[in-house]
């Protein structure tokens, strides 16, 4: 037990996406299309803007999936976009998401890439500078 | 400072996990929600996706860490297929 070490990984965020039941799949789809490796989908009851939309509110579904997804800081605000646009949420009643920072995660790593992230890196080599060179001036024949 | 602990794990070890935390003075609160997952385990019951739990523990700052690393060591996640772990902040909180 006590060779077990835990790899804490930073700069990630997670997005929680919630959409009327059966619409999940829609929006995970977009994500996984612009880089994100999968989802955790769960069931859930949503009210209010249901209600708040009077006779309207009937074609909206009370059941809802929530959509969560770790992703890193870099591809974020695309998979966020890409979920955006497939669930539709610029329509009213559709759905709500989300994004908080995440302070740490752990999570299996392999030990090859552990070791391939510890190796130092080489630096790079600095770039030559053009430098100004002085040229004699010729001067004019009169 | 509350912070927010979350894990996604295999169905049923949610369960076993807060059955054996809930007695951790600690531990503020401790959820467990059934789900499906795409891409953390190879078995998949559903064709592309496979049962998962995902617990939610709200703990303290200054326990977080304890906590997150005892979780970790619960679903042993120095073994591929186990899940994953995270932290989340919580800015505001009740009074």
């Amino acid at each position: 037990m006590a060779d077990r070490q835990i790899t804490y990984l930073t700069d990630a965020l997670i997005i929680t996406c919630i959409v009327q039941a059966s619409h999940a799949d829609t929006v995970v789809k977009a994500a996984q299309n612009v880089g994100a490796q999968g989802a955790t989908v769960t069931y859930a009851r949503g009210t209010g803007v249901r209600e708040r939309m009077g006779l309207m509110g009937v074609t909206i579904d009370e059941q809802k999936e929530m959509v969560r997804i770790i992703v890193s800081e870099e591809q974020a605000d695309r998979v966020f976009e890409a979920m955006y646009l497939a669930g539709e949420l610029d329509k009213p009643g559709m759905g709500i998401m989300f994004m908080n920072k995440l302070d740490r995660i752990a999570t299996y790593i392999p030990d090859e890439v552990l070791a391939e992230a510890d190796k130092p890196k080489a630096k790079p080599k600095p770039k030559k500078r053009k430098t100004a060179t002085r040229r004699p001036i010729k001067k004019a024949k009169k | 400072m509350i912070t927010e602990i979350g894990a996604f794990m295999h169905k049923g070890a949610g369960l076993e996990l807060m059955n054996e935390l809930h007695g951790d003075k600690d531990i503020l609160g401790i959820f467990v929600e059934a789900g499906r997952t795409e891409d953390l385990f190879a078995y998949r019951e559903f064709g592309s996706a496979s049962e998962n739990d995902i617990v939610t523990i709200l703990v303290e700052n200054r326990h977080a860490t304890k906590i997150f690393d005892l979780i970790c060591s619960k679903i042993g996640l120095d073994k591929p297929q186990r899940g994953m772990v995270f932290q989340m902040p919580l800015h505001k909180q009740p009074k």
